[in-house]
């Protein structure tokens, strides 16, 4: 409501264009009841001020600004920090990668003369399909279930190297197991699985002949551009594996820590 | 806010602030450093504000320096500049000239808020927000500058 103690406010607002619809028609009663405040209600919209116009700043050219030409990344000290981070788990998610993949290399060292020794049952009751994926279950790593297909050319060539690093191995008993993995071995990559026979079970401790690279290859039915490729990539395959090996010797007993500055952010035991 | 936003900034508000900041510091050079000044801190914090808050960050921004220049410098008014009995002598006195003799009489913060209420329309909840004061506070700072401002009018016709 518009009092005399009050309608000066009402008068500024309604100036300032300020007032509701409710205070507006409050103010208009107020004024027609009391009509001289309308004079003193003109000169409130009297004082209002314009700008000057002719007022201007000069020099805007100054104020304006080009686009930069290349992209610019800021990155926060806690980009950094993330970034340090994900580098270190990457590095030790690689060297237990190594790790977790030593254990499954060595194809025959879990292996037994006497468990791939077959028995005279075995090798009578035992089909030729059944007798190759027993040759060739020797192969893979511990004792996963072999799948129900052929070795394809690339797992037989990394069969080869993989025979090729296990001959250098120190551990002679296993040198039976890796002969008859390697023969049977090629044999199935022939497709000939009904030629695939069983060494006879031994009467006498087994000598079995010491594994010739020359002869494998030469029984393979390729021709010699890719018997020759095959004894290269042999050869390149073990020559990695004896650098894991060699490097898992040096990482072995050896501690890695990652710090940032003078904070050290953690450590990797090997 | 890019750069195509901040340029458009300078091209659109560049005069408006300049003018702004004349009337509160009352002098050209002081407020052409406002006005240059402003736009750095735009600049500055261009990727904070949005492109249709760039006129009422600049306005704040210039406010504050415009306020603070004042209170340094101490400024003389218009008062002591020309005297009132001058106007009278020119017979016709303009209007517009009188009340800009008027709003030197204000204090910096009141003549802040009326050139942001009669130059830009700003509304009092848009100039609380620039100056930093409540709603109820614009209200009664405009509401004693208003007076003031008329007060003088009538003075003026009075005499004449």
């Amino acid at each position: 409501m518009v009092t005399w103690e009050n309608y000066e406010e009402y008068l500024v607002m309604q100036a300032d264009g300020e007032l509701d619809a409710a205070g507006r028609e409050a103010l208009e009663s107020f004024l027609q009841a009391h009509p001289e405040v309308r004079d003193e209600l003109a000169l409130y919209e009297t004082v209002r001020l314009s700008p000057d116009e002719s007022l201007v700043y000069g020099d805007k050219r100054a104020l304006l600004k080009e686009a930069p030409k290349g992209m610019i990344v800021h990155l926060g000290p806690w980009f950094r920090y993330g970034a340090v981070a994900g580098l270190a788990l990457l590095v030790a998610f690689g060297v237990m990668k190594w790790q977790g993949t030593d254990d499954r290399t060595p194809i025959a060292k879990e292996s037994t003369p006497h468990e791939i020794t077959p028995t005279a049952k075995d090798s009578t009751t035992t089909t030729p399909r059944q007798k190759e994926e027993l040759l060739v279950r020797e192969d893979a790593p511990e004792a996963q279930p072999l799948p129900d297909r052929r070795l394809t050319p690339r797992k037989a060539r990394t069969a080869i190297g993989i025979v090729k690093e296990t001959r250098q191995m120190e551990a002679l008993p296993q040198r039976i197991v890796v002969a008859a993995t390697e023969l049977n071995v090629q044999r199935a990559i022939t497709k000939v699985p009904s030629e695939v026979s069983l060494p006879t079970p031994p009467n006498t401790p087994m000598t079995a002949p010491e594994p010739n690279r020359e002869d494998l290859l030469a029984w393979l039915p390729v021709d010699e551009d890719r018997k020759q490729g095959l004894s290269l990539l042999s050869d390149a395959i073990s020559e990695r594996v004896e650098k894991v090996k060699e490097l898992r010797n040096n990482i072995r007993n050896t501690d890695i820590s990652v710090s940032l500055g003078k904070k050290e952010l953690f450590t990797v035991r090997f | 806010m890019d750069v195509k936003d901040y340029n458009a900034c300078v091209n659109q508000w560049a005069d408006a602030l300049f003018r702004f900041a004349c009337k509160c510091t009352g002098h050209e050079e002081d407020a052409r450093d406002v006005v240059q000044n402003s736009f750095e801190v735009l600049w500055q914090k261009k990727q904070d504000v949005v492109a249709e808050k760039g006129k009422a960050f600049l306005f704040q921004v210039a406010y504050r320096q415009a306020v603070d220049t004042y209170r340094k410098k101490a400024r003389i008014s218009y008062k002591e500049e020309l005297p009132e009995r001058g106007l009278y002598h020119q017979g016709n006195p303009d209007l517009k000239r009188v009340l800009e003799r008027a709003l030197a009489q204000l204090d910096e913060k009141a003549r802040a808020l009326v050139l942001l209420k009669d130059y830009e329309g700003y509304s009092y909840e848009e100039i609380g927000r620039i100056t930093d004061l409540s709603d109820s506070q614009v209200k009664v700072y405009l509401h004693r500058a208003r007076k003031v401002l008329k007060d003088y009018l009538v003075r003026v016709e009075n005499v004449i």
